[in-house]
């Protein structure tokens, strides 16, 4: 993929709003994951989150649509892009917090069921909202693929510019719920201290919220209007594990054949990548079977590896978007965060750490990646040149 | 090279699977097993990736994981409903059962799901040599009371339906999949001055011989697209997914199956022109040509 530069970044999260708050935490690896305060756990535990400052998105309509707007928003700095483009999301569970409130209040009993069920359920109206309030004319994609939802609409997005031109506007969101605590305690993956990616006492995921965006567009386009270059798109892979509903493969077949077609896409090798931000949950499962596949993708010559988990919490649709402005934001500030949670790395994963605190390092390309239940695994490429 | 339709199937009830790990899948991941299957029936692709389309996900496990929650609190939810309430779900069950080591992914775009996961689906091809396009809706009592509530007409109906894509060789070439927003209430459609420009330039610019296949959502929008394409128009009636019928919000690629369906039965160069809606002002046009 040539050619595909990042001309505007937009971020909200639980560290903060706007790049300057994000590249602020990253060199400080201080974690903001607390108790949740969003809704009651009843009789949960108060397990530790990332969640968004409410100040931050005052309460106007449903909190999904306040984070995507806030983070478009900030993409777009004020411009609306003008002819043909194209807006493509990534989100697990849209405007789910708004219509389990709904259920949760009415149990599902026949005849009380209002407007707001089908309207905020639907992923799709996401993308109709950034259509209407920020004045733009695009198709619209939304993509659900679980935790790689938003990196396969950048990955989607960057590859239609690539191919037709045109701009486009590509992110992801998700707002905390009920159903993903309940539903992630159910499947015994959340941990009760803040989570610890890498770590041989990791005991499972924290979960967090947000959302982000990049505003893609030729580079020719945007050298021609004078736009800053923070960065370009280089590749995007994508692969299933075919293998379990909810279980990477042990292997990472997936996740391996995911990252070859991302740096395939780039035209780079291995040894060309510098920094990989990897999936690293935190889950036991998630982070051995990462490490096997990174391993298996670059050998002994392993790129300097981090999980920003620690930071932002696992915000599932988002988390492949909120890490991508993450590694833009390492290449244009040649600052490489380290691993938030890590101090005893798990002796069974062997790749190779950023060190505590990080590192400052003039940075070419970097890999994210992002997998998802369903054996989903997405791995972009973001480089410093086209 | 134009993409071409290699494999087409559809159903509206779950069928009996051969495998036995399919038997305890939910509604959607079955209905959307049996479309893939007839599509994929006498072809064994080596590089096959696959698109799902779903307006709703799975509605009907998200009703259970809650309902689990209310009966028993939240310590209690369950987490087969959990994961099976994930809208990539049928894709991840599909990629399982049909050994699919490509791209998967899963598009939610209201009443364009099939259309907009046909238009990722093409774009693909430059990644993989064939690429499968489903689309699945279940009813529950969610979606059609949500739909109510709306105050629209709708008939809601489920169904499944899927397109295999490749680079050719094939009588059926999908020449065009696009799609368009227009500023509209999340309750309403395009409007008749919204929707008409693109559906009668689409028409216009195929010359004789073309089919129409209209959304026709409600009664109102369906008037608008008569409207718009004037008297003369051949439009296909009676279509899936259409008020005529029953509507569901994955109903685009089941038109675009009958479509297919139908052109392959014509002598003659023929071509049908989608047209497709969504609630937000969302639509589509598509474009299956049949070669003589």
């Amino acid at each position: 993929m040539r050619g595909v530069a990042v001309t505007g970044l937009g971020i909200v999260s639980a560290l903060g709003s706007g790049l300057g708050a994000h590249l602020v935490a990253m060199r400080e690896g201080r974690t903001p994951l607390r108790p949740v305060t969003l809704f009651p756990p009843g009789d949960l535990a108060s397990f530790p989150v990332g969640e968004v400052d409410p100040a931050l998105i005052p309460r106007r309509s449903p909190r999904c649509i306040r984070l995507t707007l806030h983070a478009a928003r900030q993409a777009l700095g004020g411009r609306a892009p003008g002819g043909p483009g194209v807006i493509a999301l990534g989100t697990t569970t849209g405007g789910i917090l708004d219509s389990e409130q709904h259920y949760l209040k009415h149990r599902g009993a026949i005849g009380a069921e209002d407007r707001g069920l089908l309207l905020h359920h639907a992923m799709g109206t996401l993308t109709g909202v950034l259509v209407r309030a920020l004045g733009l004319s695009a198709e619209e994609h939304t993509f659900s693929t679980a935790c790689s939802s938003s990196a396969n609409a950048i990955g989607f997005g960057a590859s239609v510019v690539a191919r037709q031109g045109g701009w486009a506007l590509v992110g992801g969101v998700d707002s905390l719920a009920r159903i993903t605590y309940a539903g992630f305690h159910s499947l015994k993956l959340l941990s009760s201290v803040p989570c610890r990616p890498f770590d041989r006492r990791r005991r499972g995921l924290s979960l967090g919220e947000g959302a982000a965006f990049l505003l893609l567009e030729p580079e020719a386009d945007a050298r021609q209007r004078g736009a800053p270059i923070l960065g370009f798109v280089t590749g995007w892979g994508c692969a299933s594990d075919a293998h379990h509903a909810t279980a990477p493969h042990p292997r990472g077949d997936g996740a391996v054949a995911a990252m070859q077609s991302a740096l395939a896409d780039a035209g780079i090798r291995p040894s060309n990548v510098d920094y990989v931000n990897a999936h690293g949950t935190a889950t036991p499962a998630n982070d051995v079977a990462e490490g096997i596949a990174l391993q298996r993708v670059f050998g002994d010559d392993c790129p300097l590896i981090s999980s920003t988990k620690g930071l932002t919490g696992h915000t599932l649709g988002a988390a492949g978007a909120i890490e991508s402005v993450l590694c833009v934001l390492a290449l244009s500030s040649g600052f490489v965060p380290a691993t938030t949670g890590l101090e005893e790395p798990d002796p069974e994963i062997r790749v190779r750490h950023v060190p505590p605190g990080g590192l400052a390092r003039p940075l070419s390309a970097v890999v994210s990646n992002s997998f998802g239940f369903g054996g989903n695994n997405t791995a972009l490429v973001f480089s410093s040149s086209a | 090279m134009t993409p071409t339709v290699q494999g087409l199937g559809a159903v509206d009830a779950p069928g009996a699977d051969p495998d036995p790990r399919a038997h305890r899948l939910p509604r959607l991941e079955r209905l959307a097993l049996g479309a893939a299957r007839e599509a994929l029936a006498g072809h064994s692709p080596e590089s096959l990736g696959l698109v799902v389309g779903t307006g709703y996900g799975g509605l009907a496990m998200t009703e259970a994981f809650l309902r689990s929650v209310v009966d028993r609190g939240m310590a209690f939810g369950s987490a087969t409903a959990f994961h099976q309430s994930v809208p990539h779900s049928a894709a991840g069950y599909l990629s399982m059962l049909l050994g699919i080591r490509g791209p998967v992914l899963t598009i939610s775009q209201r009443e364009l799901s099939g259309e907009s996961a046909l238009r990722v689906g093409l774009a693909l091809l430059d990644r993989v040599e064939q690429v499968l396009v489903v689309a699945a809706e279940e009813q529950t009592s969610l979606l059609e009371a949500g739909y109510q509530a709306f105050g629209s007409v709708f008939r809601v109906a489920e169904g499944a339906a899927a397109v295999l894509l490749g680079p050719g060789p094939g009588r059926l070439r999908v020449e065009r999949c696009d799609l368009f927003s227009h500023p509209a209430s999340p309750r309403r459609f395009a409007s008749p001055a919204q929707l008409g420009p693109r559906l009668v330039e689409s028409v216009a610019t195929k010359g004789a011989n073309v089919l129409v296949s209209i959304a026709a959502p409600t009664p109102a929008v369906e008037r608008a697209e008569r409207a718009a394409l004037g008297p003369e128009a051949r439009i296909l009636e009676d279509q899936p997914g259409t008020t005529r019928v029953a509507f569901h919000p994955s109903a685009g690629l089941a038109r675009f199956v009958l479509a297919a369906r139908h052109l392959l039965t014509t002598s003659g160069e023929s071509v049908c022109v989608l047209h497709g809606l969504a609630l937000g002002g969302g639509q589509s046009i598509t474009v299956v040509r049949h070669d003589a």
